[in-house]
């Protein structure tokens, strides 16, 4: 009997662990949301004219100057356009916000085709760069 | 208030089971509306189901063992597992962390019944052989394909003795763990067995050295001590054991192996720094197009300059160099600032390596390479404190009670004291397919028991 009681006290534990461990992901979530989004809109677009650097891999990530930093701000986004992951490098030393596996909880998101667009002009740039002497 | 709890149990058990069965049906019925709602909920009857098998069992089995230490230990760790296993629900990677709690449970109790059954000297003789048996390997292979056995000088650092680890550290984690009850081993036998024990020692703490591991130096002469303390009697033999052992562990840690061969560390991208790169179009040549794409992108430098897993610290992009050395201590800062995002109960067990992301130019590593760090990433302050407190109580009760414990305890915990000084710098308890988890915790459970052969 006693252990039964035992046994409803972890059961109740484990519901409380579970509750918690959830809300802990919800805020995580919508915090690193938060901070992208404000990231997002300081640059004003995936297609900004402060556009800096790319990287070109399957990643997409592009950064923006910003704050007086050639690479102010980093944004990458996943295969379908969601913002998951982005850099503050405005202060001096980098910040990074990520959703990491979690990429499908992105609030923000971009039509994929501007992505596809975006790589192929900076692609063409990167060549003409490459050529300048 | 017995007899009610009792036919509340009664009732209860079998009402979630018929709920479940319900919750099953109405998953896999021909009702949209019934599918909407069981889908899910047939999943959290099966956990809370699981979760009242498992308490039922162990509180069953912690009542046989009594309110003994051991108990009191098991139990600690259990919940430890309980809570493993339950981050499922709230993990970034629900199958990773499922797969891993369970394996890691296995492994936990592999170790327990391990420790009950068999005597502690057979399961020393088991750690000790199993390092052997690495070591000689490593030194074969060293002979057969020395580009496997040996890793290239990198920045700031010579060559290192990787044996058949997968990187120097791997193997050297082993010998620093097994290096106690080797010793141990090799004393308290005679004869040819003593001469093999005594030249296994000598191997394991040689390639320690040539590992240039300092982590697993320092956790070998963590063990060491601790297993000499509590192994000898106070007074001067002792000492000279201390002595020696200090000594050991100053030759070890002060060889250095000459960093002049040829490096093949890391270097900057092959795009030249971005402050070469022209903008705008100022020359020639420039089509029609082109020249209304760099109008349009006046601030384009290029490709980004560095890696993903350098970003940080990146001579090219203007960063300051902030650490020096292997940049462990950047990481550390890191993963502390990502498991301040969930410091309660973290992102899942076993995703370490899914949530930590080295972005360290001085790094190099996909874990911290801190076992508190990393349990503080996957399961928060509560799994950290589950997880670390039975381990640190068995161990400081060893060192408090040095008379009270015989010779296979307290070989058993140096070990334990050793491990958790390599938790420091490695992540690796946790993780069960670890070179170094299973001697860990078979000697943690060894201590605990506290049986003697």
């Amino acid at each position: 009997v006693k252990r039964f009681g035992v046994v409803l006290a972890i059961v109740a534990l484990a519901v409380v662990a579970v509750t918690v461990g959830r809300r802990e992901r919800s805020h995580f979530v919508a915090a690193q949301n938060r901070h992208l989004r404000e990231l997002f809109a300081a640059v004003g677009g995936i297609d900004a004219r402060t556009i800096a650097s790319w990287r070109p891999d399957a990643a997409n990530c592009f950064w923006y100057a910003a704050g007086g930093k050639r690479y102010g701000i980093s944004l990458c986004f996943d295969g379908e356009g969601r913002l998951v992951s982005g850099a503050d490098r405005r202060s001096g030393s980098a910040v990074y916000w990520d959703l990491g596996r979690l990429s499908s909880r992105a609030a923000v998101r971009v039509p994929s085709g501007s992505i596809a667009a975006l790589n192929r002009k900076l692609r063409r740039l990167q060549v003409e760069l490459a050529s300048t002497p | 208030v017995g007899p009610t709890a009792e036919a509340a149990r009664r009732v209860a058990v079998p009402w979630a089971i018929a709920l479940s069965v319900l919750a099953f049906a109405a998953g896999s019925s021909s009702v949209h509306g019934a599918v909407r709602v069981g889908g899910p909920l047939r999943w959290v009857f099966l956990f809370v189901l699981a979760g009242v098998g498992i308490a039922l069992a162990g509180a069953r089995a912690v009542a046989a063992l009594g309110a003994s230490a051991f108990a009191r230990f098991v139990a600690g760790l259990a919940a430890f597992g309980v809570l493993a296993l339950l981050s499922t629900a709230w993990s970034v990677d629900p199958s990773l962390t499922f797969q891993r709690a369970a394996s890691f449970c296995v492994l936990l109790l592999a170790a327990a019944t391990l420790a009950i059954g068999l005597r502690p000297r057979e399961i020393f003789v088991g750690i000790a052989g199993g390092a052997a048996a690495v070591a000689v390997l490593s030194l074969v292979l060293l002979v057969i394909d020395h580009d496997a056995a040996v890793q290239p000088a990198t920045a700031g650092s010579g060559w290192r003795f990787r044996g058949f680890g997968m990187n120097p550290n791997t193997a050297a984690m082993l010998y620093a763990l097994a290096l106690v009850p080797t010793i141990w081993l090799a004393c308290s036998e005679s004869g040819r067995a003593r001469a093999a024990w005594a030249l296994a020692s000598l191997l394991l703490y040689v390639e320690i050295v040539l590992s240039q591991s300092r982590g697993a130096l320092v956790a070998a002469l963590a063990a060491g001590v601790v297993g000499a303390y509590l192994l000898m009697p106070l007074g001067r033999r002792l000492a000279v054991v201390l002595v020696a052992i200090a000594a050991a562990f100053a030759i070890g840690i002060s060889v250095r192996i000459d960093a002049s061969a040829p490096v093949a560390g890391r270097g900057p991208a092959v795009v030249p720094p971005p402050s070469s790169l022209p903008a705008g179009c100022s020359k020639a040549p420039c089509s029609a197009n082109e020249t209304r794409l760099r109008r349009l992108y006046p601030d384009f430098l290029g490709v980004f300059p560095s890696r993903p897993q350098d970003e940080i610290g990146h001579p090219a992009l203007g960063d300051a160099a902030s650490s020096t050395g292997s940049g462990r201590v950047d990481a550390w800062k890191g993963a502390l600032r990502q498991a301040r995002s969930r410091p309660v109960l973290g992102y899942g067990f076993g995703t370490e390596a899914k949530v930590f992301v080295d972005r360290w130019y001085f790094f190099e590593g996909n874990l911290p390479e801190n076992s508190y760090i990393g349990l503080l990433l996957q399961v928060g302050v509560v799994g950290l404190l589950l997880f670390a407190v039975p381990l640190f109580v068995v161990s400081f009760v060893a060192v408090f009670r040095r008379r009270a414990i015989g010779a296979e305890r307290a070989v058993a915990a140096a070990v334990v004291c050793g491990g958790l000084v390599l938790m420091l710098v490695q992540s690796f308890a946790y993780s069960v397919g670890n070179i170094a988890t299973l001697p860990f915790w078979l000697s943690a459970f060894v201590l605990a028991a506290g049986r003697s052969s």
